[in-house]
């Protein structure tokens, strides 16, 4: 018995022998700018919830969650290096956020909210990046950098039939829309105009602008399906 | 098999003593030994050592066995020329006009033309005085039933009614049976398998006063006893419970007779 723990305890050092000693110094620096962010977004919007916020190694798949168990937003370091100012990182955590607070929300402090979003995933993230919007905005930032960061970074599918997210380009159509709506001065004052990768929207969402123009310039109150 | 036991675990703390070195900082170490023949001779390669005072590492190999007096040799570039193009004059007198980067900018035209009114607006940080617990309420009542069926698009404005006196520092500020307005702030509508319509109001105003705070309204959820009697109906008659799906969830609604709480502003 006592060789047995001896070769046990042996075994637990050598386990972290294949760890390395990582800067810590970037990573700090990292996490207290993404926790500044989060919380000036929850602060803003006097969301009476709880949710923090952590960095986390690469990740083959994400790029952000919010886990529903925890109300823990991750933000995944593949992302950093693709986000060029403060807006667009505070656009993802923002659409993080608003699902973190719509896990809150519901019977027994929202314990079914994770099945409701899994019967219907595409109606939550298209409501996530509406209200995404309203907290930049009260938050202080730009809201046309969800536009921006969405045209740089989600890879567009053919369908989004048997998808959890919708096609990007309906996505970035409905947040145009929504910003149109509610906060035009955003689009007035566009700072993001020449931007590539707005630019790239524009070029790519020539269609669905003209199907929004059609309606306003009508009056209508019809609900328009984007591709 | 205790000798095994005793050579494995002198291994594991050696490899694990090593791997904790203090100098090197995130560098994956390997201490290898290996035989090749090079030109007759074999040489034992060591790996690479750190030199402390230079701060660099250093290359056993190259500078035990390498031959010092070694230069890397000139080599003379002859470009070859296309007389094709040379011959074409225009390219030779302009060689760069026919290549143009298109720089063009595409303009949002419609919101250059319907938007421009907006171009003064400005929204600023929100900020408030979370440690006032005394917030004078403001109570309200939906003037007209509201409901996301007859909703179509964010950005409505509907109107409430105040059911009480809003009294601060002693005065009327608000009267009873005043109008405050509302805007539809977002409409998630409802779904097939019993998802609910979702409406949250907010951008409360009485004249020039922004009043705090949001309704957030959800209709009935049905997913609860769909899901689970269409999966016991598709366990005993496989795609009799997917006729359940159909039904969806309900309108969020506002009746005139419930009462809401907003706030009135913190001054900061």
């Amino acid at each position: 018995m006592k060789k047995f723990c001896i070769l046990f305890l042996m075994l637990l050092l050598v386990l972290p022998a294949n760890a390395f000693i990582v800067d810590e110094t970037k990573n700090g620096e990292i996490n207290s700018l993404v926790n500044k962010i989060g919380f000036s977004i929850l602060n803003a919007n006097k969301i009476p919830y709880r949710i923090t916020f952590s960095v986390k190694q690469n990740s083959k798949y994400l790029i952000a969650s919010s886990s529903p168990r925890n109300r823990k937003i991750v933000i995944y370091k593949n992302l950093l290096p693709q986000i060029d100012d403060e807006d667009e990182l505070a656009a993802i955590i923002a659409h993080e956020i608003s699902h973190g607070v719509d896990s809150n929300e519901g019977i027994f402090k929202g314990f079914f909210s994770f099945y409701e979003y899994l019967a219907a995933p595409k109606k939550y993230e298209i409501k996530a990046d509406k209200r995404a919007v309203d907290y930049l905005v009260n938050a202080g930032y730009n809201p046309v950098a969800i536009i921006v960061v969405y045209s740089k970074l989600l890879p567009q599918p053919r369908y989004d039939w048997f998808m959890f997210h919708p096609l990007p380009s309906k996505r970035m159509m409905y947040i145009y829309e929504y910003i149109f709506n509610k906060y035009p001065a955003f689009l007035v004052n566009n700072k993001y105009k020449t931007n590539l990768y707005y630019q790239n929207f524009l070029l790519t969402s020539q269609q669905n602008r003209k199907k929004l123009q059609n309606k306003i310039q009508s009056d209508s109150q019809k609900i328009l399906r984007y591709e | 098999m205790r000798n095994f036991l005793a050579s494995f675990i002198i291994l594991c703390f050696q490899y694990n003593s090593f791997c904790f070195a203090s100098e090197i900082n995130s560098f994956q170490k390997f201490n290898q030994t290996q035989s090749f023949t090079k030109n007759n001779y074999n040489i034992l390669y060591a790996g690479i050592s750190y030199d402390k005072q230079k701060e660099q590492f250093e290359d056993e190999l190259v500078a035990k066995y390498s031959d010092k007096s070694l230069q890397i040799p000139q080599i003379n570039i002859n470009y070859i020329n296309d007389p094709l193009v040379d011959n074409i004059t225009f390219l030779s007198k302009n060689p760069k006009s026919c290549i143009s980067p298109n720089n063009s900018l595409i303009e949002d035209d419609f919101v250059k033309s319907h938007l421009v009114k907006f171009a003064n607006v400005s929204y600023h940080k929100k900020i408030y005085n979370f440690e006032n617990l005394n917030h004078t309420i403001v109570k309200i009542c939906a003037k007209n039933f509201v409901s996301t069926k007859f909703l179509k698009s964010e950005g409505q404005i509907i109107e409430f009614i105040t059911t009480e006196d809003v009294i601060q520092n002693k005065k009327v500020i608000i009267p009873k049976n005043s109008v405050i307005t509302a805007r539809v702030e977002t409409i998630s509508p409802n779904m097939s398998r019993g998802i609910p319509a979702d409406l949250i109001i907010g951008n409360f105003k009485y004249g020039n006063i922004n009043l705090e705070g949001e309704i957030s309204k959800t209709g009935a959820s049905r997913i609860y006893w769909i899901i689970p009697l269409a999966f016991i109906a598709n366990t005993l008659f496989y795609g009799s419970g997917y006729i359940l799906w159909i039904i969806r969830g309900g309108h969020a609604k506002l009746k005139p007779n419930q009462i809401y709480e907003i706030a009135m502003p913190d001054v900061i």
